[in-house]
């Protein structure tokens, strides 16, 4: 017994030095980026959905879409005010998307303005399922960063159930890093690891399987408590010098 | 009668023990405690030093810190005659193609609007991507103006990560002339974080930072294609529908 005990401390190093290895590893590390990215080649569609945010990439990507007549329209939310916009300092993000749609060549009568201010990707595919009750479509591209997709199709299918609409997440280049080397840059490993961080939010506030997490894990933490209650009840090592009194030299000869 | 917790490692927890631990906890969650302790980088206090200069930094979107053009305007004026750095980035895509103005310009008419003088307002040409990039320019700009002090503004959740950078850059004498002037938002307090999604963000994205800078060092930014390049290359990789 007491020799498993000592023997189980080299098999956690391992396991914690092998679980550190894996994860920061150049060679597996890329994967943690790529599982985030969902991104698919473009189809024809009814309309290019822009999500607000990265307005260095994904206006341009929107544009080009429109341009090369994979959708006729861009549907694009309008924020809520950010205090420089309040105070005047810049124009509102529609319209700075407005003028990078204008340069990649897609006039203003061709996007259409979801008047919504919203602050979330959630409240922006709320939005979009307002917008869709009245203009019903067969299919809808989504232009957001690589590693944003997987939660912003999350975040759609869950809004859009039951709507007879298909979804298509069209990846924008992230600024200042790639799938492959995100870890090297400040901004990817900012966008990736908080990516994780959102999806585990978004998991635990929108969604009944993030309670199921929860208590899962609070079922997990009880049950091993339980064994190792049990464990220590029924295992000698523990309890020979506490609770079992020393037998006397005639019980011993007998 | 002995709890188990721990039992595994070697170690027992009386319960009496766990219960004096759990309801700790429960306090010390319920109280803040445990959230104030996570924001513990960002809850220093502005340095109290006089300085010669305020400096503003940020991007064309929005300056770094709360309302940073109206407390610049009234370092300005008291007393008169200070003058206003500005660190300048990187012109991004969206400038380049004239949908907002740059930095520089924006700052200028906002502390014109605010009553300071444009001759008050010197820009520094960071060309910068990141922080990094703006320590190195004020270190060289702090070399050529070996008596100046500097005030940079920021929030509360980007100083962790300003503080170790610009010490690590300026090194042990020229950080000295260097103090931070954190701009609080009234709306999303340090002290409760966690009651706000701005808060909570910050919190997440200046202990990242921080992780960053203290793991990775120095970070020399990737090249940025400018507006045509990039807009080239996109619509080469997306192409044509088909018909």
């Amino acid at each position: 017994m007491k020799r498993s005990r000592y023997r189980r401390w080299p098999i956690i190093a391992f396991g914690c030095i092998l679980v550190f290895v894996l994860a920061f590893n150049p060679w597996s590390l890329p994967w943690v980026a790529r599982w985030l990215d969902v991104g698919s080649p473009p189809q024809k569609a009814d309309a290019v959905v822009l999500l607000n945010g990265g307005l260095n990439t994904r206006p341009f990507v929107a544009a080009a879409l429109v341009h090369g007549g994979w959708a006729p329209k861009i549907l694009l939310n309008t924020v809520a005010a950010h205090p420089s916009e309040i105070s005047g300092a810049i124009p509102p993000f529609f319209e700075i998307n407005s003028k990078a749609f204008e340069y990649g060549g897609v006039s203003r009568d061709r996007v259409v303005c979801l008047d919504s201010a919203v602050n979330t990707t959630f409240d922006e595919a709320k939005a979009v399922a307002d917008y869709l009750t009245d203009h019903p479509a067969k299919r809808l591209m989504i232009v957001t960063e690589g590693p944003h997709t997987r939660r912003s199709r999350w975040i759609f299918q869950r809004v859009l159930t039951g709507r007879p609409v298909e979804i298509v997440l069209i990846s924008a280049p992230a600024e200042g890093f790639e799938n492959e080397n995100w870890w090297r840059s400040e901004a990817g490993f900012l966008f990736v690891v908080s990516e994780y961080f959102k999806l585990f939010y978004y998991g635990l506030h929108y969604s009944w399987l993030g309670y199921e997490i929860v208590v899962s894990v609070a079922v997990m933490i009880f049950l091993c408590t339980w064994f190792l209650r049990r464990r220590k009840l029924y295992c000698p090592r523990l309890r020979l010098s506490q609770s079992i009194p020393a037998r006397s030299a005639s019980e011993a000869t007998t | 009668m002995q709890g188990n917790l721990g039992a595994g490692f070697g170690w027992v927890l009386s319960r009496r023990t766990l219960i004096v631990l759990a309801v700790l906890l429960v306090f010390a969650l319920l109280l803040g405690v445990i959230p104030r302790m996570l924001a513990w980088p960002f809850q220093a206090a502005s340095s109290s030093k006089s300085a010669d200069y305020f400096c503003i930094h940020g991007n064309e979107l929005s300056a770094d810190g709360f309302q940073a053009y109206d407390v610049a305007a009234e370092w300005h004026g008291k007393p008169a005659g200070r003058k206003i750095l500005v660190l300048l980035p990187h012109v991004s895509r969206i400038v380049e193609i004239g949908a907002v103005r740059s930095f520089e310009q924006t700052c200028l008419s906002e502390l014109i609007k605010r009553g300071v003088p444009s001759a008050d307002v010197w820009p520094i040409r960071a060309d910068a991507l990141n922080v990094w990039g703006e320590a190195h320019a004020l270190s060289e700009w702090l070399k050529a103006h070996p008596e100046s002090t500097v005030r940079i503004a920021c929030s509360p959740f980007s100083s962790g990560q300003l503080r170790y950078v610009f010490r690590k850059i300026l090194g042990p004498i020229d950080s000295e002339r260097v103090g931070l002037a954190i701009l609080l938002d009234p709306k999303c307090r340090v002290e409760s974080w966690w009651q706000s999604r701005a808060g909570v963000k910050g919190v997440m994205y200046g202990w990242l930072e921080l992780i960053y800078a203290w793991a990775k060092g120095n970070e020399a930014f990737p090249e940025m294609p400018d507006a045509a390049t990039f807009q080239h290359e996109i619509r080469t990789q997306i192409g044509e529908a088909p018909l």
